[in-house]
């Protein structure tokens, strides 16, 4: 019963915080288009560096939900039946072109990055 | 009113009953292509084909289930606070990271849609494809492409940043778990991150806050081109 309780307390903060990035996204639009769960993201990583709020006050319902996040994202690519119309002739060339970008942008980020921080390791140890 | 209800219940097991499925398939052979995301929505098509069933009817359920997606980026915040150490000693090498990957997205797909001879139409509304959705929609919108399309790249890119992950990974001899994270939540926001999340727990992180990251540099990037033009 109790952790029913801190389940549902846990819910009720993050579902707050995702709130109160919605709200803000309506204020810094015409800056920057930012969806309100990212503000809010960065709103519950500023609560947690800042000490207001506990990793364990949302630990348990977050690692749930992280666990299964792939779940949350199946209507979406079941949507894609609908939707592929706007693209019908194309289609079968745009998923092409999607498929052979996503994989040189996910190598070229990765060994970068990885690059990057070889060299920025040898500069530590090298000083 | 029962009724619509039974319908949005409906859907919604049957959603999770075919993500159940399609991880146990996963967990037994362990192919990429078996990813549960591609073969549980491929389930649900086929059922939703074979009794002629409209999305829009489906969605009903689907739409509980997408509402959870906000909240869920929200929560990306809990592994990137646990890792913080590791990934603000390796700020320099992440935005490095990610500018490269943004290039590499604009060049590959201008390259190829001149390539296959896709429409220009076409080639400003993928531009934006691997950043999360409502900045997605925005930076088409800055471009003049068609931002129906941008959805459906956005969706697609998702989906297939998940399934060639752990390829990407093993076959580009990826060593450090912040460089695997940030590839693959720079390549395919939230959807691709869904697989971070389950490769480990920097891996996850890492991804995370690429996703915001990458849509900040994107929309700044594209806001100096149009400046420029």
């Amino acid at each position: 019963m109790k952790r029913l309780f801190k389940i549902i307390i846990e819910i009720i903060i993050i579902y707050i915080i995702y709130l109160c990035g919605n709200l803000l996204n309506t204020v810094i639009k015409p800056i920057i288009n930012m969806p309100g769960s990212l503000i809010g993201m960065i709103i519950l990583l500023s609560l947690l560096f800042t000490g207001l709020l506990k990793l364990e006050m949302v630990e348990a319902t977050g690692n749930f939900l992280l666990k299964y996040m792939g779940f949350f994202f199946i209507p979406l690519t079941v949507g894609i039946i609908e939707t592929y119309v706007v693209i019908k002739n194309d289609f079968i060339i745009v998923l092409l072109i999607l498929f052979i970008s996503c994989i040189i942008v996910m190598f070229v980020t990765c060994k970068t990055t990885d690059y990057l921080m070889s060299i920025m390791k040898g500069k530590v140890t090298n000083d | 009113m029962i009724k619509e209800l039974a319908i949005t219940l409906f859907y919604i097991i049957l959603t999770i009953t075919s993500y159940i499925i399609s991880d146990k398939l996963y967990i037994k052979f362990k192919w990429p292509i078996l990813n549960p995301l591609l073969l549980s929505s491929c389930l649900i098509i086929i059922i939703l084909m074979i009794f002629n069933i409209p999305y829009s009817t489906y969605n009903k359920g689907g739409v509980v289930i997408t509402s959870i997606l906000g909240p869920l980026v929200v929560i990306l915040a809990i592994p990137m606070y646990r890792n913080r150490y590791n990934l603000l000693k390796n700020f320099i090498p992440i935005v490095g990271g990610i500018i490269a990957g943004i290039l590499a997205s604009f060049v590959s797909v201008i390259g190829l849609c001149k390539l296959f001879k896709v429409d220009n139409s076409i080639i400003l509304s993928l531009i934006s494809k691997s950043i999360t959705t409502p900045m997605a929609i925005e930076a088409t919108n800055m471009l003049g492409g068609n931002s129906s399309i941008t959805i459906i790249a956005v969706a697609i890119t998702g989906t297939i940043g998940a399934i060639i992950a752990p390829m990407v990974i093993k076959y580009g001899k990826i060593k450090s778990d912040i460089a695997k994270g940030i590839g693959i939540g720079t390549a395919s926001h939230a959807a691709g991150t869904s697989k971070a999340v389950e490769m480990g727990e920097e891996i996850g992180a890492a991804s995370g806050l690429s996703i915001a990251v990458t849509g900040i540099i994107t929309i700044l990037f594209i806001i100096l081109i149009n400046k420029l033009m």
